[in-house]
């Protein structure tokens, strides 16, 4: 399995912290370039397209809402261009489209004026921002510590060669025949049950939430980092990578001679020189004077710049149930708001903060990499 | 005289196949599945509707594999590019499509995705993109953009664990020139596995991404890209109106369980989408960790 980040693990911590300064100054610089060019465009675009019929509406004194005034025009129009019939009535098509756009036009009604980029928006973005900032690091954590207790409890029931009951129930079929085999139903029940846990996990999360919308407020900020932690296959994905490298770690050389020289190396729960079930929650301290603590420590060095992998993944998680279930208020979902209305400047300023959010926790892992690496002596 | 341990030595034959060949028990059950799935839509949807949910499954599967193709095609040729730049000591531009490569990896692939989109949704207005296949075709480029980095990082990590190799120098002693032993010998002849796997990962990966961009598309942006111009995919079905509620109703059946069996036929169009969706990702993603598990890579 490969590790992006591996490259960047022997460098000095400056020169990964400036990597991330000049990634986040460079997409800055693109943003606000293409923030210029969306706006320019914008703008561009309605003078030319109302420019033919712009200089009739703004005639004095014509209220075009007067059907005496309306054939006025029409009768001074025909007089003073001398166009044929289907010429006027396609210009007083055009007035009357025009007309009803701007009507039908939210930048008219109260409180639905276009904004662009200003420091009262700024100043509106920033709770939003602290509180996706929250949220985000909630999920982070949470999704590590979830990952890596099932990670180690998959790897220590594969140490114990235990079957999943699914397999063992086919066990059962095969060793007892199929009508004895088929009177384990507890097996049966318990395959059921893992494999409605594992649709939930891979459910993406809007399917989830819109399967319990009607029985609770999936508006709410809990159910929000619940969601985020166990839908969109985040756990599975995060797990299965510990557990990997849990497995690669287990099958080499140096494993086999500290059993041979006398460590602890029994994973079964129920026996005195067994392993621990605490591990699961705390693995170091779960396992002293056991093989698994030097197998953990070696697959957690690994696994720790994976995390950057995930941080990217789990933005996506938010990104898109804030956006799916429309949770008002929320940083994405205000993302998606100024894209709907067109001000691009707002929408490339969300992102743009999305971005330094992302950039700050890979910064923090890269550091938290860096002092791990440092504690063993050929880190340099 | 018959043997009657035969057919039990048979089953445990076949059952000791499927412990090794996770990957293609797991192809073999999704296959299964769908054709349970076509079988039941058939006999139970009305045709319209079925018309529309074939239609979804085959442009996101399609969608998917151009991801998968695309993403393929972009991770070889610029993880080609790193190795020569680095065998070559070209220092800067090594840096520098490193440093783009790593600003890539830091979008956020739903961000990217909405970007992009916002980018074709302006060429359709336009009429740049007239047909359904260039639309799928330039959706999965936006997607592999934000995929196709893990391609790069497992090529490049392949060709540096083989130059470890004395094979290695042996062939380029032997005057093989260096971009074949990387392509011929380390990628094609040693690393196919690895580059299946990491194919079938991406494959769930862009399904994904595919569902749930459509699906937030056509729920929150709807005034200017909607089903109508865009071409439907399981994500897009998804969030229709008639799908929605029927997926509401998986929450009635909480409080009022006798209603599970209405899933079956009178919600049948949300529920098979969502079902479609949730199986695919999960069987992909068990084949993925079979072959992981086959070849232990």
């Amino acid at each position: 399995m490969s590790s992006p980040y591996t490259d960047a693990a022997p460098a000095s911590l400056r020169a990964i912290l400036g990597e991330h300064l000049a990634s986040v100054l460079v997409v800055a610089c693109a943003l606000v370039v293409l923030g210029v060019v969306v706006s320019g465009k914008g703008d561009d675009r309605r003078l030319h397209t109302d420019s033919r019929i712009e200089r009739y509406l703004s005639l004095d004194g014509v209220d075009w809402s007067m059907p005496l005034h309306r054939e006025l025009f029409r009768d001074s129009y025909r007089a003073i261009n001398a166009d044929r019939e289907q010429v006027v009535d396609s210009v007083m098509g055009s007035i009357q489209d025009a007309l009803q756009a701007e009507m039908a036009d939210p930048a008219r009604k109260l409180g639905g004026e276009k904004k662009s980029l200003s420091w009262k928006v700024l100043g509106e973005l920033v709770p939003m921002y602290l509180g996706f900032l929250v949220v985000f690091l909630v999920v982070l954590v949470l999704t590590y510590a979830a990952a890596r207790a099932i990670a180690v409890w998959k790897f220590i029931v594969w140490k114990q060669g235990r079957a999943s009951p699914f397999r063992q129930f086919l066990r059962g079929c095969e060793t007892l025949g199929f009508v004895r085999g088929m009177m384990r139903l507890d097996l049966l029940g318990k395959a059921l049950l893992h494999g409605v846990v594992s649709f939930l996990l891979f459910s993406p999360a809007y399917v989830i939430a819109y399967s319990l919308r009607t029985r609770l407020d999936t508006e709410n900020v809990l159910f929000l980092v619940l969601l985020a932690v166990v839908s969109n296959g985040v756990l599975v994905h995060y797990a299965h990578r510990l557990f990997t490298l849990l497995v690669s770690e287990s099958r080499k050389g140096y494993v086999d001679s500290a059993l041979v020289k006398g460590v602890r190396g029994e994973y079964r729960w129920d026996v005195n020189n067994g392993i621990s079930p605490f591990v699961i929650l705390r693995p170091l301290l779960r396992s002293q004077g056991h093989v698994f603590r030097e197998i953990y420590r070696n697959a957690r060095l690994q696994f720790i710049p994976s995390t950057k992998e995930h941080v990217t993944f789990i933005v996506t998680g938010l990104v898109i149930i804030e956006m799916a279930l429309n949770i008002k208020g929320h940083l994405c979902y205000a993302l998606l708001q100024h894209i709907l209305f067109k001000e691009f400047d707002i929408a490339i300023a969300i992102v743009l903060l999305i971005f330094v959010a992302v950039k700050l926790v890979e910064a923090g892992v890269d550091v938290w990499h860096y002092r791990e690496l440092r504690k063993y002596d050929n880190a340099g | 005289m018959r043997d009657n341990r035969a057919p039990q030595a048979r089953r445990m034959a076949l059952s000791g196949f499927l412990e090794e060949k996770k990957d293609l028990l797991w192809a073999g059950l999704w296959l299964f599945g769908i054709s349970c799935t076509a079988a039941w839509l058939e006999l139970f949807l009305n045709a319209p509707a079925r018309a529309r949910v074939e239609a979804a499954f085959a442009n996101t599967l399609l969608g998917a594999l151009l991801v998968v193709f695309a993403a393929l095609l972009l991770g070889w040729g610029i993880a080609l590019a790193l190795v020569t730049l680095e065998r070559r000591h070209q220092r800067t531009p090594y840096l520098a499509l490193t440093f783009a490569l790593n600003i890539l990896r830091s979008v956020p692939q739903m961000v990217g995705m909405l970007v992009g989109y916002a980018l074709i949704t302006a060429l359709i207005l336009r009429d740049a993109l007239p047909s359904t296949l260039a639309q799928i075709m330039m959706t999965s480029l936006i997607t592999a953009l934000f995929v196709f980095q893990e391609v790069v990082d497992l090529i490049r990590e392949r060709v540096k664990h083989y130059e470890q190799l004395e094979f290695v120098n042996a062939l380029l002693v032997c005057g093989i020139p260096p971009l074949v032993i990387i392509n011929r010998e380390i990628l094609l002849k040693n690393s196919m596995s690895h580059l299946i796997q990491k194919s079938v990962a991406l494959f769930g990966r862009a399904i994904f991404l595919i569902c749930s961009i459509d699906f937030i598309i056509s729920v929150g942006l709807s005034t200017d890209v909607s089903l109508s111009n865009l071409p439907a995919t399981l994500g897009s079905m998804l969030a229709s109106l008639d799908s929605k509620q029927d997926i509401l109703v998986i929450g009635s059946v909480l409080s009022e369980p006798g209603m599970f069996g209405s899933l079956f036929f009178e919600h049948l169009q949300g529920v098979s989408v969502a079902f479609l969706i949730v199986f695919t990702l999960f069987c992909v993603h068990r084949i993925s960790t079979g072959l992981t598990d086959r070849y232990r890579l």
